[in-house]
């Protein structure tokens, strides 16, 4: 019972971890614009997202290294420095996206400027990992975040016509969009939901909860079913907007605009339950990011790292972490739009991709680090075929950018 | 000097340049006398006809998996072979020269596990 309780919690917090503000303000722009016409890249975003945790959770637990220790072991010093500077960078500016994320959604639910929230944000964030243990943050803002569910009950409630979303999902280009700015929003939502801090988390993680290759079931079940139905909300979030936004021609370029199909179909408590779930999101993701600031930089550097440690004992750590949160704040207190930086933030995700990706494929195939847990056969055909998307993907999103003036 | 001074370097036999050292190679042994820990030495240098860099670890048998991959990064180090270090004649500024009879040997080292760290076998031909 208390085995089935654990499993239960694992895929439960993993559903409710799984959205950031990066996917829910790129499915809402993207439905509110194109329809259902990219839920096929949500699709190939979620399943390649599985298979990237699953082998970076895989290395970790085997081996017991962290996906950045991988990556300075694995590609030299001077090669990794690079990899770190790409990847520190750009997790900071989805750091940065996430504390505006939970600074809006705090406006929404007090009629508060954002910007007075965003110091209160930060600082509960730093509080949070300063004293609060792992597993009690991880459960609480996951499973808080299941709020999030309210997208899907919001899109029943308003009774859509499923034959129309349905055409959307297998037409193309719809007539009034350009091309580029199709495919620029591909990329988005593939960045949205493959981000590299949510690798460099799990496997992190998995080394803070000292799993071993006993718990590779476990996490194979929470990666496997809780990233599929983390994905299903997502396009929940993007049917909304098609449902409601789409046809009066209103396109998402705030956080309330996000929930006004939420508003429409479910009223004021439907409303309540969603802008909960926003904050559990956006300030589980903040938790992450920031942690993921410290543990990519102590990887790289080998100082001590890891929550489980008193804060005095990984002080380097600890020391990033708080730096980092207050370059967030900095940037955020120039007024800056953070709906802007999340679209940018995904969009660099994406672009960022391979740096990490293929050192983890390289190390799960490795019998050096682990042994009998190769990768088999038909993850390396799944490990291979993505690498080759995610290059296509990193090689068009900068590109794409320029191109389509982010998107606009 | 430093040996990743010697990364990269031009390497030239009789004259003519015939690639870049892609890598250095080191013996362990068990124990040195006097310590508890063998000094390692090194036993020979990985010479590249082309820059390309680190082998990313597929310069051992037996691994080749992931397929595309594994594939790539042996095509990309093709034509790489050992030479010994006493088959040096001169490593300093600006190139490295090989002696005109210098041997070329095998650049694959043995898989994972017993039998790591054996000297290496001769490949039974030149290369190129």
């Amino acid at each position: 019972m208390k085995r089935l309780f654990a499993v239960a919690l694992g895929v439960l917090t993993a559903i409710g971890g799984f959205l950031d503000i990066g996917d829910i303000v790129t499915n809402a722009v993207v439905g509110s614009r194109f329809g259902w016409s990219l839920a096929w890249v949500v699709v190939l975003g979620v399943a390649g997202i599985c298979v990237f945790a699953h082998m970076a959770g895989k290395v970790a637990a085997v081996s017991g290294r962290a996906t950045f220790e991988v990556i300075r072991e694995r590609l030299g010093p001077r090669m990794a420095l690079a990899n770190l500077a790409a990847s520190f960078l750009i997790n900071l500016l989805t750091l940065t996206a996430e504390v505006g994320g939970i600074a809006l959604a705090l406006e929404l639910a007090s009629s508060v400027h954002y910007l007075l929230w965003i110091p209160i944000a930060a600082f509960a964030v730093w509080l949070v990992i300063w004293r609060v243990g792992f597993d009690v943050m991880e459960n609480v803002t996951g499973l808080v975040g299941l709020l999030l569910v309210g997208f899907a009950v919001a899109l029943f409630l308003l009774g859509p016509d499923w034959g129309q979303l349905g055409q959307q999902a297998l037409q193309q280009v719809p007539a009034d969009e350009s091309p580029a700015t199709y495919w620029f929003y591909a990329v988005a939502l593939f960045g949205a939901a493959l981000t590299p801090y949510e690798v460099f988390f799990f496997s992190s993680g998995a080394v803070e909860e000292g799993w071993t290759v006993k718990d590779l079931a476990h996490s194979r079940l929470n990666v496997l079913v809780g990233f599929p139905l983390g994905g299903l909300l997502s396009l929940a979030i993007a049917g909304c907007a098609a449902v409601v936004l789409l046809p009066r021609g209103i396109q998402v370029s705030s956080l309330s605009q996000v929930l006004l199909p939420v508003a429409e179909a479910g009223g004021r408590l439907l409303l309540v339950a969603v802008i909960l779930g926003v904050v559990a999101a956006t300030f589980g993701a903040a938790l992450e990011t920031t942690l993921s600031a410290g543990y990519t930089l102590a990887q790289f550097f080998g100082w001590t790292w890891g929550k489980f440690r008193a804060p005095a004992r990984a002080a380097r750590f600890h020391v990033t972490m708080m730096a980092c949160l207050v370059v967030g704040l900095g940037v955020l207190a120039t007024g800056v739009d953070p709906v802007m930086v999340t679209e940018v933030s995904v969009v660099f995700s994406a672009a960022a991709l391979p740096l990490t990706y293929l050192p983890i494929l390289i190390v799960a195939n490795d019998p050096d680090y682990m042994g009998r847990h190769v990768n088999g056969r038909w993850l390396n055909a799944a490990g291979q075929a993505y690498f080759g998307v995610i290059l296509v993907v990193s090689v068009a999103a900068i590109p794409l950018l320029v191109a389509t003036g982010v998107g606009r | 000097m430093f040996l990743g001074d010697l990364l990269g370097r031009p390497v030239l036999q009789s004259g003519r340049q015939v690639g870049y050292l892609a890598d250095v190679r080191l013996h362990v042994p068990d124990r040195s006398p006097g310590q508890r820990l063998g000094d390692p030495r090194v036993y020979g240098v990985v010479v590249c006809p082309r820059r390309t860099g680190s082998f990313d670890g597929y310069e051992r048998r037996g691994l080749d998996a992931p397929a595309l991959l594994a594939r790539y990064f042996r095509w990309r180090a093709r034509g790489s072979f050992l030479v010994l270090w006493e088959d040096l004649a001169h490593w300093g500024e600006p190139a490295v020269e090989l002696r005109p009879g210098a041997s070329r040997w095998s650049p694959e080292l043995p898989p994972s596990g017993p039998g790591r760290g054996r000297s290496p076998q001769p490949d039974g031909g030149s290369v190129d």
